[in-house]
């Protein structure tokens, strides 16, 4: 009985687990999607060097936080590379790098609350020092704006506590 | 997916690193394929270049509602006398019209008809010069035409969809112009640098008859861009280069900023041709090949 009971528990953990894995995944696409419309959305020129790195935020969120691993950040960064017309394979290297560098940082220690904000900045910056340095051996170097956009942005969502728990 | 209290995944992360160097790789030795794949990205985002035009739609409507009648009054006297300065302008130019409607005859080139289409904005990418405007296939643009504004040639359409285009200035990295000096005639090419406020002029040897001020236009050599429109202004020159060459910055004539709309040159012959929107009929070349393809004597 006892026996049953245990299994019984188990399996309502399981269903669960999944049901908040699933409900996870679909924030994921969900944001990535936003960003992909954010990311390509034509800007007036004149604003379009002030345009956010929207995937870099995305990709910094979900690695701080734990949800997504190498797989994905690499398909995120495959799909940006399409989206926004670079060297195939450059920001897929970037978001792949970051991705290590957030896993090595969660197989060393448990990441939670603002904790994971700290993280977040930290794989964004190395995120975007990865993508200067990748564009400047390929195209040329991005508008410090863009980067400047994207880490007020980053601030703008570090008040957002909600976000971090 | 979490990964707290798993490995650290190094393995892992080493597949899709080389296989990320490997894109990179193919991408720069063999980009025709992933070119298709490429095009199909950006032909997904059409109805998002549809999109963005909404916005300024609702711009010019508001505008329009809180525009007062005495700046509208204001307005219509600027436009007339900008008209007034165009009119006494081009009867300077009837001369210089009336010779090139004569070199167009005898190249029996096709007269080009433009397009005006609207500027939606700027591409995502900030490392790409390119311009995203509101014709695409329905409005008969095509691959190649080239872009145009009041001032200047802007560049050319590098891929169409069914309502709108995208066109890679010649601001941009990739693109060059054929070009001649018009003071002297000279030929050289004109080169983007990814800045949209200078161009490069190469292969102009330092004791060149070039000078600061000089007017460049385009030749038409090459077959891309139609001769006789500006492309820019010399605007530095520098002779301290190591090489025989001076490093040259041409100002493009063209707004590559604040342009909310340009012209698309279409039904381009290859045989160059110049501008034939303001050819009078009475500027009828008088060599022009009559419908044998034979060419009637010069009026006397």
């Amino acid at each position: 009985m006892a026996r049953k009971s245990h299994l019984r528990h188990d399996g309502i953990a399981t269903m669960t687990d999944n049901m908040q894995k699933m409900r996870a995944w679909a924030w994921v696409l969900a944001s990535f999607v936003i960003i992909a419309l954010l990311s390509t959305y034509p800007l007036a020129v004149a604003i379009a060097n002030y345009r956010p790195l929207w995937w870099l935020i995305g990709l910094a969120f979900w690695l701080a936080r734990g949800t997504i691993g190498f797989g994905t950040a690499f398909v995120v960064g495959l799909t940006f590379d399409f989206l926004l017309d670079n060297h195939l394979g450059q920001q897929a290297l970037c978001a792949t790098l970051m991705a290590l560098v957030a896993s090595f940082v969660h197989s060393r220690t448990v990441v939670e609350s603002m904790m994971r904000a700290w993280l977040g900045l930290g794989l964004l910056l190395v995120g975007i020092v990865l993508l200067e340095v990748l564009h400047f051996l390929g195209t040329g170097l991005l508008p410090w704006q863009m980067f400047f956009a994207t880490l007020v942005v980053w601030a703008i969502l570090w008040q957002w506590r909600a976000l971090w728990h | 997916m979490h990964f707290a209290g798993r490995s650290f995944g190094l393995k892992k992360a080493l597949v899709f690193i080389v296989l990320s160097l490997v894109l990179m790789l193919l991408d720069v030795k063999s980009p025709a394929w992933i070119g298709v794949v490429r095009a199909n990205a950006h032909a997904s985002m059409q109805p998002l270049y549809a999109l963005s035009s909404y916005p300024r739609f609702a711009i010019d409507f508001a505008q329009g509602l809180f525009l007062s009648k005495e700046s509208l009054r204001r307005e219509n006297i600027r436009l007339h006398a900008q008209l007034l300065h165009a009119n006494v302008a081009l009867q300077s130019q009837d001369y210089l019209l009336a010779q090139n409607a004569r070199l167009q005859g005898l190249l029996s080139a096709k007269p080009a008809h433009s397009r005006l289409a609207k500027v939606i904005g700027q591409d995502a990418n900030p490392l790409k010069q390119v311009l995203v405007v509101d014709k695409g296939q329905e409005d008969g643009v095509q691959i190649g035409q080239v872009v145009v504004d009041a001032k200047g040639v802007l560049g050319q359409v590098v891929n169409v969809y069914a309502h709108t285009a995208r066109v890679l200035l010649i601001t941009d990295e990739e693109q060059s112009v054929a070009v001649l000096v018009a003071r002297t005639g000279q030929r050289a090419m004109v080169s983007g640098r990814g800045d949209s406020v200078a161009l490069n002029l190469d292969h102009v040897f330092k004791s060149g008859d070039v000078v600061v001020g000089d007017t460049l236009i385009s030749s038409g050599l090459g077959g891309r861009i139609p001769a006789g429109y500006k492309v820019g202004t010399i605007s530095t020159i520098d002779g301290a280069q190591g090489d025989n060459f001076a490093g040259i910055l041409v100002t493009p004539a063209a707004d590559f900023r604040y342009n909310d709309f340009v012209l698309i040159l279409q039904n381009q012959d290859p045989a160059m041709h110049a501008p034939q929107a303001v050819i009078d009929s009475e500027f009828i070349p008088q060599t022009m090949p009559s419908s044998d393809g034979t060419q009637e004597p010069p009026a006397p």
